[in-house]
C-alpha cells in the first residue's frame, strides 16, 4: 500500500506519527535536495537549506495557519517553502538578481543573446556524461534558467506547475527551459573543443 | 504558441503537448535532436540525497513540535522577499499619491474659494452676456447717477435692490423663520454660522447692507427679538445671527466685494477733481537731452557732447 501525501499529513498532525512524516520527507528528499542543490552548489549549505525548509514547514503545520489546506499537492506547497529558503540565501549573498517579468517574458537573458552556432558534439557525448563538467555548465546558467531547469529534472514539475511556482507565464517557463538547453549544450561543446585542442597541444 | 516550444512540451512528454508541429523544415527538426541530447544529459544525472543526519533532526523536530515545542530560531514561512518589497512598494507609491491628490484638491479649494460662488450668490439681476468687468463699470455709472438723485445714497442703493433686499425687518423676520426655523435661534456662534450657512437661501446674502441697518434698528429698539442676516467674509455663504451683538460684528464681517459705497463715494469724489483740475495735465512731455536748450553759462551741468569739446 502506498498512502498518499495527504494522508501522511494527516497521520502526523492527527496522530503525532513522526514515522508517516519521516516517510514524507524521504520520500521528496531527492526532489527537494536536488533543486537546493543545484541552486546553492553546495552540499552544507543544500543541506542546511534542506533542514530549513522542513522547519518551516512543521512550525507552518502546527501553527494551522499554513497555506496547505490539506487538498492541494503537498510537494509543491514544500517546493513554494524551498524556493523561498533558496532565494533569501541567493539573496543575501547576492547571488541572485530579481528581474522584471515583463521584460524577461520570452526568458531571454545573457547567455539567451549569445550566438548559437556550435558544432556537433556527438564525438564529445562521453565528455558530457561525466557529471562534473555537466554541473559546471548548469551553475552557469543564468538563475532563471537554472531554476526552471531544476524544478524540471530534480523536481519533476511540468511546465505549468514550474510557471505558477515562479509566477510567470507557461510560455515564459518554456522559453528558459529551451535557452537552457540550449545553451547547456553550445557550452558543453565549448568545454569539449577546448579539451581536444589542450590534447592534441599536449 | 510557438514551434520551438511545442518542441519542448513534446520532449518532456507535457499533458498538453501534441506532436511535432506539423509542416516542420529541418530546423525545427534539428532543433529537437538537439535539445533531445541535452536532455538525455541531464536524465542520467546523479540524484542527490540530503545527509541523513539531517533527515533526522527534521524528524525529532516534527515529534518535538508534535509534543508543543516549536522548532525556534526558524523564520516563518512567507512570501518571497521580491514580492514583500513589491507590496510594500505599491502601498507607499498609493499612498503618497493619494496624500498628493487630498493636498492638491485642499489647496485647490483655498485658491478658489468663494469669489465664483459668491458671486453667483449675490447676483440677483438676470443673467447677460457682458463680461464682469463690463458689468462693473455699468453697475458703478448706474450707482452714480442714482447717487447725485437722491440725497442718501445709501438709502437709494438699498431701496433699489431686489427680491428679500426689499422688505421691511418684520418681514424679513417672519420669511427668514419660515425658511429656516431651525436657525431661527442660533445665537450668533461662529461654529453654528459655518453650518447655517450652507442651509440658507442663496438671494439673501444680499441682505448684508440691510442687516447691518436692521442692526442698527434694534440696538436703539428691537434688539431681543430681531435677526439678522448677513454675509461672512470667511466662510463662502450666507449666515444667521442672532441680534445681540450683531451690530457689533456687522463691520467687521462685511464682505470686501459688496462695499460699493465706499467704490462709489471713491469714484464720485475723483469725478469732482477731476472736473475741478481739468486744465493740469500729470506730467510734462519727455524731452531728449539733445533737445534741451543749451546754455553759456560755464557753471551749467548740461553740456552737448560737442558743445563741450568747443567751449575747451
Amino acid at each position: 500500500m502506498h498512502p498518499s501525501d495527504e494522508s501522511l499529513v494527516a497521520a502526523y498532525l492527527e496522530n503525532n506519527d513522526e514515522r508517516a512524516f519521516r516517510l514524507l520527507v524521504e520520500r521528496h528528499q531527492e526532489r527537494v535536495f536536488g533543486y537546493l542543490m543545484g541552486m546553492v552548489r553546495d552540499r552544507d549549505v543544500a543541506n542546511d537549506l534542506f533542514q530549513e525548509t522542513y522547519l518551516r514547514v512543521i512550525s507552518a503545520l502546527q501553527k494551522r495557519r499554513a497555506s496547505y489546506d490539506h487538498q492541494g499537492k503537498w510537494l509543491g506547497w514544500v517546493m513554494r517553502i524551498a524556493r523561498n529558503a533558496a532565494l533569501d540565501h541567493l539573496r543575501a549573498r547576492k547571488k541572485w538578481t530579481d528581474v522584471d517579468a515583463s521584460s524577461d517574458e520570452e526568458g531571454t537573458s545573457y547567455w539567451d543573446r549569445l550566438p548559437d552556432g556550435s558544432p556537433a558534439v556527438d564525438e564529445s557525448l562521453h565528455r558530457a556524461e561525466q557529471g562534473e563538467l555537466l554541473e559546471e555548465c548548469i551553475e552557469k546558467l543564468s538563475p532563471e534558467q537554472r531554476e526552471v531547469l531544476l524544478l524540471r529534472h530534480e523536481a519533476d514539475f511540468t511546465f505549468r506547475e514550474i510557471a505558477q511556482l515562479t509566477d510567470c507565464s507557461i510560455n515564459t517557463a518554456l522559453g528558459r527551459m529551451r535557452y537552457a538547453l540550449l545553451n547547456l549544450r553550445r557550452m558543453m561543446s565549448e568545454s569539449d573543443t577546448s579539451s581536444i585542442a589542450r590534447m592534441n597541444s599536449a | 504558441m510557438d514551434k520551438r516550444l511545442q518542441i519542448l512540451e513534446r520532449l518532456y512528454g507535457e499533458p498538453d503537448s501534441e506532436g511535432l508541429p506539423e509542416g516542420d523544415d529541418d530546423d525545427v527538426r534539428r532543433e529537437y535532436q538537439a535539445l533531445s541530447q541535452v536532455k538525455l544529459w541531464l536524465d542520467h544525472r546523479k540524484r542527490e540525497r540530503p545527509e541523513p543526519a539531517t533527515i533526522d533532526r527534521v524528524v525529532e523536530a516534527a515529534a518535538a513540535a508534535s509534543r508543543g515545542k516549536l522548532p525556534t530560531g526558524v523564520r516563518a514561512d512567507r512570501s518571497p522577499l521580491r514580492l514583500l518589497r513589491t507590496t510594500q512598494l505599491r502601498v507607499a507609491v498609493a499612498a503618497a499619491v493619494s496624500v498628493v491628490i487630498v493636498g492638491v484638491g485642499l489647496w485647490r479649494m483655498e485658491l478658489l474659494p468663494g469669489p465664483d460662488r459668491s458671486e453667483q450668490l449675490v447676483t440677483t439681476a438676470p443673467f447677460s452676456e457682458e463680461a464682469p468687468a463690463e458689468r462693473e463699470e455699468k453697475a458703478l455709472a448706474n450707482a452714480a447717477r442714482e447717487d447725485a438723485d437722491a440725497p442718501d445714497q445709501t438709502e437709494v442703493l438699498v431701496d433699489g435692490r431686489t427680491g428679500i433686499a426689499g422688505v421691511g425687518s418684520d418681514e424679513l423676520r417672519a420669511r427668514s423663520d419660515d425658511e429656516v426655523p431651525e436657525l431661527a435661534e442660533v445665537t450668533g456662534e461662529r461654529a453654528a454660522r459655518k453650518s447655517a450657512a450652507t442651509t440658507m437661501p442663496s438671494a439673501m446674502i444680499e441682505l448684508d447692507h440691510i442687516a447691518a441697518n436692521e442692526g442698527v434698528e434694534t440696538q436703539n429698539g428691537r434688539r431681543d427679538s430681531a435677526l439678522m442676516i448677513m454675509g461672512d467674509k470667511n466662510v463662502p455663504g450666507v449666515a444667521l445671527l442672532g441680534a445681540a451683538g450683531a451690530a457689533a460684528e456687522s463691520e467687521s464681517s462685511l464682505p470686501a466685494w459688496d462695499e460699493m459705497d465706499d467704490v462709489i463715494r471713491l469714484r464720485q469724489r475723483l469725478g469732482q477733481l477731476q472736473s475741478r483740475q481739468a486744465n493740469l495735465a500729470w506730467d510734462k512731455p519727455v524731452v531728449p537731452l539733445e533737445m534741451m536748450p543749451t546754455q553759456s553759462d560755464p557753471q551749467s551741468r548740461i553740456h552737448q557732447a560737442g558743445a563741450r569739446e568747443k567751449n575747451r
